[in-house]
């Protein structure tokens, strides 16, 4: 590959990846900059690999490598499951939202906060089927566990979700 | 099984997630049962919810990041710095190796337990190069069979030396007496990072992850360190967990039985450190448990059990393709230990913070795997 082509290949990358990246590794270190921190480093992890053997496998492979990396950050930092509320405050904001605060954002955070009771594999396997797009095998790739599994745990956490979130909050 | 209103398959239906044939006997018993139809469109419904909120988050890399990255990417092409690790299969998830190896394994076991059997405590000795696989006086595929395995203090020698004069200076795969993975391992300072006891000076640390090579398995990781002020006389012995454990040992060592001819104690240098690893099947999470002595008082023990949630150290991942690397080279996987696994760990260990010497041996895997094919 031409040094021109590789450099290509991580903008593209970047460009393709990072959002869903950021929203990944914000479930695990609870604050954005930290996230933002655990991406970039993905990426020039990323700058050292052969692309022509990562292939189709890329989207699996940034996301095995930041899934490791934010383990690694709060095994770091003693930041360990459970999370506190303090934690909470930070992705949710306990303050009454501000006007200019977007409603989106709102309606996100709301559901983080019921996300964030559910166990870290429940929350981990449907944030990457719901805000990751990821099939079964893909998430079977970058967590480890068996598409049966999986199966379970996504069953199993919605339903537990829809118990504790009334309709005003899903909307 | 007929699907009913807690069956994860309706969610994996309304996910798109089920085979054809799955998902025609879901859809056979939507049709007929209105409870069940009820129940799939709550979780239909949740679930364009969820998509919804949570598919809509669009955080971006600050400028300067973006930046940095683009930076190394240029920096990277301009050097070379590609790491190319040579791929033969489909990259995976080495931890979890595929389903399909099951057979084999099961298939494995069997034949193992075919193996003579040594009785009550075992000791252990470093693996001779000569050693008959299918006697079983060698084979590192071969279990301890003993309940209780005492443990090795020592491992010094340079059989990481001598693996990569064959390799870079030989241009040859190293010979079977050269790889000795007790010295491999402790050839770099390897942490286990896990449950850990203090006595009298000394500590006894263990970490336990998944047996990458087999599902079924785990590998225990056993870090003795010696006291700072001075020597210790050390007993360290491994008792697997009676009803659980199927099957035990020590990698790269062979077992002896008790007969009187072994030290049961030894002497643990001051400030000296030994990395052992123990790969353990079992039936549950229970493992078994280290008990150990310091100058003949008993210090405390630490109990053995896996938790799956837990996430390998860095440290573990490494001491396991270094493992993994030399049954390999000694050709003691049992067919379940191949290239691929090696260069598929050699990835993952890739993906975490590198010293050199740990780089170096990345290397050092993928240029064997080189001299393999040739």
């Amino acid at each position: 590959m031409k040094p021109s082509d590789f450099e290509e290949f991580i903008e593209k990358a970047v460009e393709e990846h990072e959002s869903a990246l950021i929203g990944y590794a914000k479930t695990f270190v609870h604050d954005l900059d930290r996230a933002r921190d655990v991406v970039q480093d993905t990426f020039i992890r990323l700058c050292k690999q052969d692309p022509e053997k990562l292939g189709e496998h890329l989207r699996s492979w940034l996301f095995t490598v930041c899934r490791n990396r934010c383990l690694d950050v709060l095994r770091k930092d003693r930041r360990i499951e459970p999370i506190d509320e303090l934690r909470w405050e930070k992705i949710a904001g306990n303050e009454p939202s501000p006007d200019q605060q977007a409603e989106d954002d709102d309606r996100l955070a709301n559901v983080m906060r019921y996300m964030d009771r559910l166990p870290k594999n429940q929350r981990e396997v449907i944030l990457l089927k719901f805000q990751q797009g990821m099939s079964y095998g893909e998430i079977q790739t970058v967590t480890g566990l068996t598409q049966g599994n999986i199966g379970f745990l996504i069953h199993t956490g919605l339903k537990r979700l829809r118990e504790w979130m009334p309709m005003a909050n899903r909307n | 099984m007929k699907p009913h209103e807690e069956d994860p398959r309706l969610t994996a239906y309304a996910l798109g997630e089920l085979p054809p044939e799955e998902a025609a006997v879901i859809k056979r018993a939507l049709a007929a049962d209105p409870a069940l139809r009820k129940a799939f469109a709550e979780t239909e419904e949740f679930g364009h919810d969820l998509l919804d909120v949570l598919g809509g988050e669009k955080e971006r890399l600050l400028p300067r990041q973006r930046e940095l990255i683009r930076r190394a990417a240029k920096e990277a092409a301009r050097q070379g710095e590609v790491i190319r690790l040579s791929s033969h299969r489909t990259p995976r998830r080495t931890w979890m190796v595929p389903l399909a190896a099951a057979a084999v394994i099961i298939g494995g076991v069997f034949l193992i337990t075919l193996f003579p059997k040594p009785s009550g405590a075992g000791g252990a000795k470093p693996i001779s190069a000569n050693a008959d696989p299918v006697k079983g006086g060698g084979l590192e595929g071969s279990p301890e069979r003993g309940n209780v395995i005492r443990l090795p203090l020592k491992a010094s020698g340079k059989s990481l030396s001598l693996i990569t004069d064959a390799i870079r200076g030989g241009n040859r795969l190293p010979l079977k007496e050269e790889v000795r993975i007790p010295e491999m391992l402790n050839a770099f300072p390897l942490k286990a990072n896990g449950s850990a006891a203090l006595w009298d000076g000394c500590k006894l640390g263990a970490e336990i992850l998944p047996s990458p090579w087999k599902p079924s398995g785990s590998l225990v990781f056993v870090e003795i360190l010696g006291a700072k002020d001075g020597a210790r006389q050390l007993s360290v012995e491994y008792r697997a967990e009676e009803g659980a454990v199927i099957d035990h040992r020590l990698i790269g060592y062979q077992t002896y039985d008790s007969d009187g001819k072994a030290d049961h104690v030894s002497k643990m240098d001051a400030n000296s450190r030994m990395l052992i690893v123990i790969e353990v099947e079992s039936r549950d999470l229970r493992l078994g448990s280290l008990h150990w002595s310091v100058g003949g008082k008993d210090a405390p023990v630490i109990p053995l059990v896996r938790d799956p949630e837990r996430e390998p150290s860095d440290d573990s991942r490494f001491a396991s393709l270094v493992c993994v690397f030399g049954l390999w080279l000694r050709e003691e996987g049992g067919g379940l230990i191949d290239e691929s696994l090696a260069l598929g760990l050699a990835r993952e260990v890739a993906a975490s913070g590198l010293v050199p010497d740990r780089y170096d041996f990345l290397n050092l895997v993928d240029e064997a795997v080189k001299l393999k094919e040739k």
